[in-house]
């Protein structure tokens, strides 16, 4: 809402500077954004909140104004000027739907030339930013401005059948508004019909064909009051916003509907000639009473924690144009005038009461409560001590949007809950929300290497979303996400040129797992591949017998799309499932051995195909005792060896908690190993 | 015979000490040690020697060759222990590094801005005893308006502009409606926030399609507005700083009444007023209120037993001011040159 000072200062006295002004107001609650001097003129821009429909308005403003300043309010008083006829000869108004019209005024003017309007008033509406169009629609915007009433001026000519009603659409049927647009109205939109059919979407905007032209000789007038939910539905609906609907959208008041239009015929009469009907239409059936409300010196110091003297607080109200009287024992009763229909509760007074006696007089404290722990929610620390790891794992944390391309998330979608679908989504990009947090890092992934970024270790750690099955809410697990390219330590000096592969995303995966203690009861499995990995480099994650996720390279096709002619390694995990398993690792100690161990290194040549854990689970099941420890420590294919065969270089250590080993126990021992290896692995002893 | 002994122990104390003053490095000393120490030294000898004297005599010489044994030993030790230093200081002093090469480790990743800041506002909340929890991003009507004061057709829906989602649901459009399920959950006190993503229908330099907020609700007996103000300066001061200005103006939101919005000194030009700040020199950093009966009413709380306030706060936005960044959109891109500078 602009407002220009001078406009301002006819409704009330201004004895401050505009930069005082604009910061009384603020701290009042209503939000100066900026104050501009355009010529001689000052204006202050306002934002209005959606409750201080009053607002919008001149008249509005000066109440506040002098609410914040403490000056006197200029008290104007409108008349319509004298006229004649009776407007029953001219026009019969009826109101049908009274639940939607509160109230409707109208007066018809002869003999108006439409011309220009006058420079002032031109000017005016310029610094309100509206474009003058005539001096009748001018004086309508005018008005509106200046008392926040929408108003809406007929050419008499064009209202068909002398009749005007205000009645609800019955079935749908088109309209031209005045904006040159054909619009469908609905059954249950208000509309002004005259005796054919409808003239205005009432509240809203008129149509094209009873506008005010050139050629318009008399015009009739309307100053209504409109309810305003069904104005709201209309306006959205058509997505037709006007200032008019903005206003009785907030709502009007009823009470000073027949002054706006006094106001009106005057300056119409002012500007383009012309005699009024010798009195006006006023159609309304329940007239609407100030509220009566009570408040009490305490319930005002309970909400603002100090006591403000019901004086004070009578005085306050009193400044705000409201009807307070003082009555026994800190009451006060109170009379809400219709303009400020915000105004309905007890609580709302109090507001008053505070932002006028100024928020920056109440001194802030510590509040008296009861102490109680507090409760952290489930699986927090968890969250923490994964998101921790993955950094010290050298992976840098992503946000990605919660939506995603249906299309992209497709391949990752696999035979999981569907996803949930945006209804009006701002692009088809963001269609649908995320069942996976891949997706999201592949764009980050494409972004950075468009832009020269080629080694990249990142994380994602958030909510994905599942359609439920039947009716009911989404499920909205979380997700924990990685995705590894380009070199393992770019900025290493000696290992620089080291490319990432299938390992350094599960070392990645092992780190998350460790962070929750998770090593001991998890497993890599073989399986089925999903659609977006590589089938012979990708495994399944287990927590005891639970899948919990997957880690891979990205399938070639997959990562061609998004335009990565790289190897991607990615793993996805679910981060309720293994939050789960947290909960029940604890630890337990076992007793220190006080006597050394023995080690001895071996090396074993078997086939390619036979996975290292065999290895690992074949010399922990050979039943042999001493046995402390196994680790491999290299693999060696190549010259030396057969195609197809691989050395692996393991070390075995062994002991006993009761004594030192004899050397002929160890040889035995590793005999036992080696002859086990060969017996269920065909391995031989590489000497 | 006991004479020229004596006289020979003299004799070779002098050139062994003599020797020994000059001897350049271990091998030397060394050699030393055998001529005069070993099985065939010449101190030795004399000591061989000493099976020829009367046992009268035997005593005196004896005496004398052991004290120029035991001193040439001392000697030939300190000597020893001296050299090896000097040679080792000698090999150390050549084995220099480049100290300016890195070390080795894996480079820590970053975490995100915008989850580095959430961490900190909540930690503020929790250490003055704010509990933390969670609700839906995908929501009901009720939930994100109804029961927040918000019925169907209220100007305030403005305020928001929504995704809806198949179903009847909605992308929640703040996070209040977390109170709602909480105040559903527990009784009165309650002191908790509750941080989330949330969507609203708008994309420029200062608008995001997703955010996330940070929301609060303190619900207790005689809980006020100077609660509110005492609670919500606290958080300023401890977010940007404790000389940082703070003001509580009134504004309007539908589930609180008295509202208010508050506004920090701008961080960037000190209050004197700059771009970011719209030349007024404070910065809108949250918005606030004491709960609307309504609210309670629909959670049946008695307002005549509780009061309490409610806060929220965006986190791009106060990420956006500490660490003086001018795009919303730069924390979805996810561009490594910009994820780096946290
Ligand atoms: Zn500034």
């Amino acid at each position: 809402m602009r407002v220009p000072l001078e406009w301002l200062k006819e409704f009330v006295e201004i004895r401050v500077k505009p930069e005082r002004l604009a910061h009384l107001l603020t701290m009042g609650g209503i939000e100066v954004e900026s104050v501009e001097s355009l010529g001689r003129e000052t204006i202050m821009e306002l934002g209005i909140t959606p409750n201080r429909g009053d607002c919008l308005s001149i008249a509005g403003v000066a109440r506040e104004v002098a609410a914040v300043t403490g000056a006197r309010l200029k008290p104007r008083k409108f008349a319509a000027p004298r006229g004649e006829g009776r407007m029953a000869d001219r026009v019969k108004v009826s109101v049908k739907s009274r639940s939607r019209c509160i109230r409707y005024t109208a007066r018809a003017i002869e003999g108006v030339k439409v011309g220009p309007s006058p420079s002032w008033m031109a000017a005016r509406l310029a610094a309100c930013g509206i474009r003058s169009i005539n001096n009748v629609v001018d004086a309508s915007n005018y008005v509106m401005l200046e008392t926040g009433h929408p108003l809406h001026v007929f050419d008499m000519a064009r209202i068909r059948g002398s009749r005007i009603e205000v009645s609800l659409v019955e079935s749908a049927r088109q309209f031209t508004t005045l904006d040159g647009v054909v619009r469908t109205l609905e059954k249950g939109d208000l509309a002004i019909c005259d005796g054919e059919g409808p003239v205005a979407v009432a509240g809203i905007m008129g149509g094209g064909d009873s506008e005010v032209s050139q050629s318009t000789t008399s015009v009739l007038l309307e100053s209504a009051c409109f309810e305003g939910k069904g104005i709201r539905r209309t306006s959205r609906r058509l997505g037709l916003a006007s200032e008019s609907s903005r206003r009785f959208e907030r709502g009007v008041d009823p009470n000073s509907v027949l002054a706006a239009l006094n106001r009106l015929t005057e300056l119409i009469v002012d500007t383009a000639e012309g005699t009024p009907a010798a009195d006006c239409v006023d159609i309304y059936p329940a007239k609407i009473a100030p509220a009566r409300l009570a408040l009490t010196e305490d319930a005002v110091e309970r909400m603002l924690g100090e006591n403000i003297p019901a004086a004070s607080i009578a005085k306050i109200l009193t400044r705000l144009g409201l009807d307070a009287k003082r009555g026994a024992k800190g009451r006060i009763s109170v009379s809400v005038p219709t303009f400020r229909p915000d105004i309905s509760r007890p609580v709302d007074l109090i507001e008053e009461v505070a932002r006028i006696y100024g928020y920056d007089r109440l001194e802030g404290k510590t509040p008296l409560v009861c102490m109680s722990p507090i409760v952290r929610p489930r699986f927090m620390d968890q969250e923490q001590a994964i998101c921790e790891a993955l950094a010290g794992a050298g992976m840098s944390e992503v946000v990605l949007y919660g939506f995603v391309d249906d299309r992209a998330q497709a391949p990752f979608a696999g035979l999981g809950p569907a996803a949930v679908k945006i209804a009006n989504p701002l692009s088809q990009d963001q269609g649908v929300m995320c069942t996976s947090l891949l997706p999201g890092l592949m764009d980050a992934a494409r972004l950075n290497v468009n832009r020269q970024r080629t080694d990249l270790k990142l994380f994602a750690f958030q909510h994905i979303y599942h359609r439920p099955a039947g009716a009911g809410p989404s499920d909205e697990p979380r997700s924990v996400a990685g995705l590894l390219l380009g070199r393992r330590d770019p900025s290493s000096w000696e290992r620089s040129r080291e490319q990432l592969d299938f390992y350094d995303a599960k070392g990645v995966v092992d780190a998350v797992l460790d962070s929750l203690g998770l090593v001991q009861i998890s497993v890599y499995q073989r399986g089925e591949p999903p659609a977006f990995l590589h089938p012979g480099r990708f495994a399944h994650v287990l927590c005891g017998n639970t899948r919990v996720g997957v880690v891979g390279q990205l399938h070639p096709d997959v990562a061609v799309k998004w335009g990565l002619e790289h190897e991607v390694f990615v793993f996805e995990l679910h981060f309720d499932l293994i939050a789960e398993k947290a909960q029940a690792v604890v630890p337990r100690f076992s007793e220190l051995s006080r006597f050394p161990f023995v080690q001895r290194d071996i090396a074993i040549v078997v086939d390619e195909r036979i996975p290292l854990v065999e290895v690992e689970k074949t010399i922990q099941e050979s039943g042999v005792e001493l046995l402390d420890g196994v680790n491999i420590f290299d693999i060696y294919r190549g010259k030396g060896l057969a195609e197809g065969r691989k050395s692996i270089a393991i070390s075995l250590r062994f002991s006993r908690e009761d004594r030192t080993l004899t050397d002929d126990e160890v040889v035995a021992a590793q005999q036992k190993i080696v002859s086990e290896l060969s017996r269920t692995l065909k391995a031989e002893l590489r000497e | 015979m006991k004479d020229r002994l004596l006289q020979e122990i003299a004799v070779l104390r002098r050139e062994a000490e003599a020797e020994l003053a000059a001897v350049p490095d271990t091998s030397a000393a060394e050699a030393c040690r055998v001529k005069y120490l070993g099985r065939q030294g010449l101190v030795t000898s004399i000591l061989k020697s000493l099976k020829d004297l009367s046992p009268e005599e035997r005593p005196e010489v004896g005496r004398e060759i052991n004290i120029a044994k035991e001193i040439l030993e001392s000697k030939l030790a300190d000597l020893r222990e001296r050299l090896k230093h000097a040679e080792l200081e000698r090999s150390v002093a050549a084995q220099r590094l480049d100290i300016t090469l890195p070390g080795r480790r894996t480079k820590r990743g970053k975490r995100h801005p915008l989850r580095q800041t959430t961490r900190e506002i909540l930690q503020i909340f929790t250490d003055m005893g704010f509990s933390v929890h969670r609700g839906p991003e995908i929501e009901t009507d009720y939930y994100n308006f109804e029961a927040l004061g918000v019925p169907a057709d209220h100007p305030a829906r403005d305020m928001q502009d929504t995704f809806y989602v198949e179903g009847g649901y909605l992308l929640r459009t703040h996070t209040s409606p977390v109170q709602i399920h909480v105040m559903e959950n527990q009784r009165p006190p309650i002191c908790a926030v509750f941080p989330g993503a949330v969507y609203r229908r708008d994309n420029d330099v200062s608008h995001s399609p997703m955010f996330h907020q940070v929301e609060g609700l303190m619900v207790d007996r005689n809980i006020s507005m100077r609660d509110l103000k005492g609670v919500l300066s606290t958080f300023c001061h401890r977010m940007f700083g404790s000389g940082v200005g703070v003001r509580f103006r009134p504004s309007y939101f539908p589930f609180t009444e008295p509202s208010a919005e508050v506004d920090i000194q701008c961080v960037i030009c000190g209050g004197s007023g700059c771009r970011v700040c719209k030349q007024s020199g404070w910065l809108e950093i949250l918005g606030c209120g004491m709960v609307d009966p309504v609210v309670f009413e629909k959670v049946k709380v008695d307002t005549k037993k509780w009061s309490g306030f409610a806060f929220g706060m965006g986190v791009e936005r106060i990420a956006m001011l500490k660490y003086a960044i001018n795009d919303i959109r730069l924390f979805y891109e996810n561009d490594m040159r910009f994820l780096e500078q946290f």
